[in-house]
């Protein structure tokens, strides 16, 4: 190596090393003053500032089980197995789902049963945080995934969820016998469970609710256009068709008419 | 020379969980002193019989499992298979699917974009294999971007999902070309600094420059793939030389190794493969940029905009009876060509999947480069064939 | 029979025997509040928590907010102990209820922000998990050699100096006691690596013994430079023979001296980086080629040792940087107005200086930590031999001729107080400085320019070169 190589090596090294420290230092100055290019922090103070989730995203799935016809679309959709559902009659002898299963631990969050689903009832929420840690209200106090059946039989809507926060978060010996008789319908008194699941039966936000019922809405808009859409091809098809049939028939009758004459 | 009756050898096993193997890789070194004398790769920690599984799924119920075959360009696994499965549909006249336009140049779209993210990854763990934090977390950085945009796209930011046969799943959100163009600006602006921070530097480039050498006779004998074949100054890139999809309405350049590192380097080291890499994203930025100029409106019907199996009723009914016959569709991913051989019976199973991926050919061609290399070296080496394991034991 | 090591401890002394102690004890206990005062008061606290900075330095650099740990459990733990007969619900609930208390509140959410619990939780998790020794390991040296990194860590603060009066010892040969004190660290590395019966420890450990025996060399090299120039080897000597009269004392110090000593300064800083394994150099511990190097198999206070040896290890090497060609604890701009001061207020000024400088050096070496790649082992070695001693012999050779054409001319200068007395003071005369820098400068600016232009056959293709870094293309 000649002299001025080994001196080229050290100046090389030197100044891409200054350069390096440069370029740190704007990072650093950006990220502490919250300016330039890079701007702030690119993470976020997590169970602080809550996640930012945008819509359509593909979290637990929740089936909303008045609205399911126990087609079995989603099961059959499922490339892993994880639903599974069964149905009985119920005491005015109508056909209703007593069991609607998914097996979260399995679940790959996939998306396919959401889009096949007819009736729009089977969906992906935005939840995301299935660490139990993240369950516990006030009272410490869990809202479990469904451990048993029975767990299900209780369907709480949005009001009565906030009120069993609040009545955890209360003093036991405030309740009156109303908060005490919801707390026994709500609570296992065996295990201290909760008889519901927070997820894969439980209730949607209300914003959430509100988004599924809007693009319920328009599905079933745009199907009813695509039927009168087709109503009408349909009908102006036969039209045409029966016009056809009719020019062939007055052609076949001329024709004939001809040949008679001819005759 | 015979390893096993020599005293002065150590034999190491780097990996299975070795930070630097990418994964669940298992290198059996036999070193002596810091010197390694052979090595053999040791595979299959990560098996998940994908292929197996995938001959007990609908044609459609594979696409998630593509995401997972390389979960680092899952979009280019989708893309590559909803290809392979759509050249099967059009082996026949009855089930030929006609993809819409704008599907299209979404599928390319968000192609490049995961080629990006993907090579972000790639040269990154590179830079923090060799010891430098900070280029790592910036080249995620720019990643979480194309995350944060796949996300509000079709809700997922790892595994999508989103390209299914007859189209993609759902429309870009509203919003989504200027975010993404305005993306694409401040990653040029943070390429450049990227490169002054760690591609530039001293250190890093004596490091990279000449260990690892693939001459090109070897790189196409030993069937590398991508960026590793062109790191070696092979001219090849399917998306220019057999365009599949709508990628012959673009230009771009296809970057080739060209001895990078100057007089220390050769041409096809490792730090050849690392700066086509950087390169390719720069031509991926351009691809993008056409993409977007080009892209045809949106029909802005909400139902049915792009296509995809559930809302084409021609897709489903095209899956439910495939044509009788076999196909191999290979696209160009991230990491070399991924290649889907499908053998169809005519039901709506398909009868044999066959992946052929990349980073199973560039660990190949390790028991050649290693000897003679140091412990460190190895670790670079692996960083500039961006081995993703999954992709290796499928 | 006193023990006096000068009139703080004699202050201290008096201080503490006007509580009725006996006059022997008290001025023993004196000597060592005022020798290991610094050294545990002030090293030992700053090498806990400069994982702490160093920690929100990376994040910064890298658009992460780090550690954010905050001091819940800690307030949890209190709460459970003080209220233990209540039931868990009611005493998780007090903890939300001090976490939304109006003072208590912002002060917990504050300290959850800036991540000040991950210093006692770090401490915390470390006694707490198990210390084990991984089977056929040899016990002795594998629990030996974490005492030994701290031992040879701390053992070099004996003779350093934070003040005029708060040292343990001044040797005439203090030089050379830190070259052979610090070498004990290698030992220490290499007694883990090899007794942890673990292969990624063994190359560990050989690895840094390639190394530190390699940097010695250079380290030496320098150190002899500045102990030529000062004309003693004791580091209060050389600290006193860097004093400048006037308000421009910092005027005074070696590295403004003449550029050898610039040269000599870097060649030592890159050197000791690679004595205290800090990155570029922490081929020892290479934590993506060897896992965790020499430490991989120690767990909890043991591998906490390690730790903190580390960050003393850098202390120490800032401290040694600043005595030598800094000015030690002299301040920049004037010394009389500190030395008239009493004695215990001036060496607490003085170490306050001190501390500022080598918590510089601290910042500096996280700085380069979190910018650059690391070398390979035969690099390393390279740069060493190569470079570095060639570099450091030239400064040396430099600095005798400086000294030998300067000869007649080193002025001698009242010293104000103590000890700057015990030692010549070296300074040039102003125009031989500038002299020297312009014609060395020159040479330099030479030498840069001819190698950029005829150093590399054959460099990187420019068009790739300016896509990559964006620079203008010319035509």
């Amino acid at each position: 190596m000649s002299f001025l190589g080994w001196v080229k090596e050290i100046v090389d090294g030197v100044e891409s090393t200054a350069i390096g420290l440069k370029t740190t230092t704007r990072f650093l100055w950006e990220n502490a003053t919250d300016t330039g290019e890079h701007g702030a922090a690119m993470t976020r103070d997590y169970p602080v500032q809550p996640a930012i989730i945008p819509d359509g995203y593909r979290g637990h799935l929740f089936n909303d089980v008045d609205n399911c016809t126990l087609c079995k679309s989603c099961q059959r959709a499922c490339p892993i197995d994880c639903i599974s559902m069964e149905g009985e009659l119920n005491e005015n002898a109508k056909f209703h789902i007593s069991r609607y299963d998914i097996d979260i631990s399995k679940c790959i969050y996939c998306g396919l049963c959401t889009q096949v689903c007819p009736t729009e009832c089977l969906t992906m929420t935005k939840g995301f945080e299935i660490e139990p840690a993240n369950l516990v209200n006030k009272r410490g106090g869990k809202f479990l995934f469904r451990m048993r059946p029975e767990q299900t039989k209780v369907k709480l809507d949005m009001h009565e969820v906030e009120r069993l926060n609040a009545l955890t978060a209360a003093d036991p010996s405030s309740w009156t016998e109303d908060d005490k008789a919801f707390m026994a319908r709500v609570e296992d008194p065996e295990t201290g469970r909760f008889l519901f699941g927070r997820y894969g039966m439980g209730f949607y936000t209300p914003e959430e609710k509100a988004r599924v019922d809007r693009i319920r809405a328009e599905k079933k808009k745009a199907k009813e256009e695509a039927a009168a859409k087709a109503a009408a091809e349909q009908a102006a098809a036969n039209e045409r068709s029966a016009a056809e049939q009719a020019a062939k028939d007055a052609a076949a009758k001329a024709a004939e008419s001809a040949e008679e004459g001819k005759a | 020379m015979n390893i096993e009756h020599d005293g002065d050898f150590i034999t190491l096993s780097m990996g299975p969980h070795h930070p630097a193997t990418h994964g669940v890789l298992r290198l059996e070194v036999t070193t002596d002193g810091e010197v390694i004398a052979a090595c053999k790769p040791d595979i299959g920690y990560l098996h998940r019989a994908i292929e197996k599984i995938g001959e007990n799924l609908e044609w459609y119920q594979f696409v998630p499992y593509t995401d997972r075959v390389d979960y680092v360009c899952s979009m280019n696994s989708n893309h590559a298979w909803v290809c392979a499965v759509e050249a099967l549909l059009a082996t026949s006249e009855e089930t030929r699917l006609q993809i819409p336009e704008r599907a299209e140049y979404i599928r390319v779209l968000f192609a490049e974009l995961n080629r990006i993210s993907s090579h972000m990854v790639g040269v990154g763990s590179m830079t923090m294999d060799m010891g430098a934090f900070t280029p790592f977390i910036h080249a995620l950085g720019q990643r979480e971007h194309i995350n944060d945009i796949f996300e509000k796209t079709c809700g997922a930011r790892l595994t999508y999902n989103y390209m299914c046969v007859g189209g993609v799943n759902a429309d870009l959100y509203p919003g989504a070309e200027d975010e993404i163009r305005k993306f694409l600006d401040g990653l040029e602006k943070a390429m450049k600094d990227f490169n002054r921070l760690i591609t530039t530097n001293n250190i890093f480039k004596g490091r990279l420059a000449g260990i690892a050498v693939v001459s090109a006779q070897d790189a196409v004998s030993y069937g590398l793939v991508g960026p590793n074949l062109r790191g070696s100054g092979v001219d090849f890139d399917l998306r220019r030389d057999r365009p599949y999809g709508v990628y012959d309405r673009f230009k771009f350049d296809v970057p080739v190794g060209r001895r990078y590192a100057g007089s220390k380097g050769r041409l096809g080291d490792a730090y050849d493969r690392y700066v086509v890499r950087l390169l390719e994203v720069l031509e991926s930025i351009k691809i993008c940029r056409q993409v977007l100029d080009q892209i045809p409106p949106s029909s802005g019907k909400a139902d049915d905009p792009v296509g995809g199996w559930c809302v084409a009723k021609a897709a489903q009914k095209a899956l439910r009876k495939p044509p009788v016959g076999e196909i191999y569709f290979r696209c160009e991913n991230p990491r070399g060509e991924t290649g889907y051989h499908i053998v169809s019976d005519g039901t709506k199973v398909p009868y044999r999947i066959k992946i052929r991926t990349g980073s199973f050919c560039a660990l190949s061609i390790f028991e050649k480069l290693v000897p003679g290399l140091m412990i460190a070296d190895v670790v670079a080496l692996i960083g500039s064939f961006d081995i993703v394991l999954p992709e290796v034991d499928r | 029979m006193t023990f006096s090591v000068g009139p703080v401890s004699d202050s201290v002394a008096s201080w503490i025997a006007s509580f009725g102690v006996p006059a022997t004890l008290a001025e023993i206990v004196a000597v060592l509040l005022v020798c290991c005062g610094p050294v545990l008061g002030i090293a030992f606290p700053i090498a806990g928590v400069a994982q702490y900075f160093e920690r929100k330095i990376a994040a910064a650099m890298q658009r992460r907010k780090g550690p954010m740990v905050g001091a819940t459990g800690v307030v949890q733990l209190v709460v459970d102990l003080a209220f233990f007969w209540q039931p868990r619900w009611k005493r998780q609930a007090t903890v939300r209820k001090l976490e939304n208390a109006p003072v208590i509140g912002p002060v917990l959410a504050r300290v959850r922000q800036w991540g000040l619990g991950s210093i006692a939780a770090d401490g915390v998790k470390m006694f707490l998990k198990e210390d084990m020794a991984p089977a056929g390991a040899d016990k002795i040296l594998f629990y030996g050699s974490t005492y030994l990194a701290l031992g040879g860590a701390f053992l070099a603060f004996a003779v350093f100096p934070f003040s005029q009066w708060f040292h343990m010892g001044d040797p005439p040969v203090a030089a050379l006691y830190l070259g052979s004190v610090t070498g004990l660290v290698a030992v220490s590395i290499l007694k883990a690596g090899w007794s942890s019966n673990n292969k990624w420890s063994y190359f560990g450990g050989i690895r840094s013994v390639a190394m530190i025996v390699s940097y010695e060399v250079p380290i030496t090299l320098c150190i002899a430079a500045v102990c030529m120039w000062s004309g003693t080897m004791s580091l209060q000597g050389i600290i006193a023979a860097q004093y400048q009269p006037g308000v421009a004392s910092f005027l005074g110090w070696n590295l403004f001296q003449t550029p050898f000593m610039v040269l000599i300064a870097g060649v030592y800083y890159v050197a000791a980086l690679a004595e205290c394994n800090r990155a570029p150099f922490d081929l020892a511990e290479g934590e993506s080629e060897l896992v965790g190097g020499f430490h991989t198999e120690y767990s909890g206070l043991r591998w906490g040792l390690f730790f903190i040896a580390e960050y003393t290890d850098m202390i120490l090497v800032g401290a040694l940087f600043a005595t030598m060609f800094l000015g030690g604890y002299q301040s920049p701009i004037g010394e009389e107005w500190i030395v008239s001061l009493p004695p215990l207020a001036e060496a607490l000024v003085h170490t306050a200086i001190i501390v500022v400088k080598f918590l510089a050096s601290i910042g500096l070496m996280m700085w380069i930590r979190w910018t650059l790649p690391r070398f390979r082992i035969d690099q390393v070695m390279k740069l060493a031999w190569t470079k570095l001693v060639p570099l450091a012999l030239l400064g040396l050779f430099g600095l005798a001729v400086t000294q030998l054409v300067q000869a007649g001319r080193v002025g001698v200068h009242e010293v104000a107080h103590g000890r700057y007395l015990s030692a010549p003071v070296v300074h040039m005369d102003i125009q031989a400085v500038v002299v020297s820098w312009v014609l060395l400068g020159g040479a330099v600016a030479t030498l840069v320019v001819l190698a950029r232009k005829y150093g590399e056959s054959r460099p990187m293709p420019k068009d790739v070169s300016d896509a990559l870094t964006g620079k203008e293309k010319t035509a």
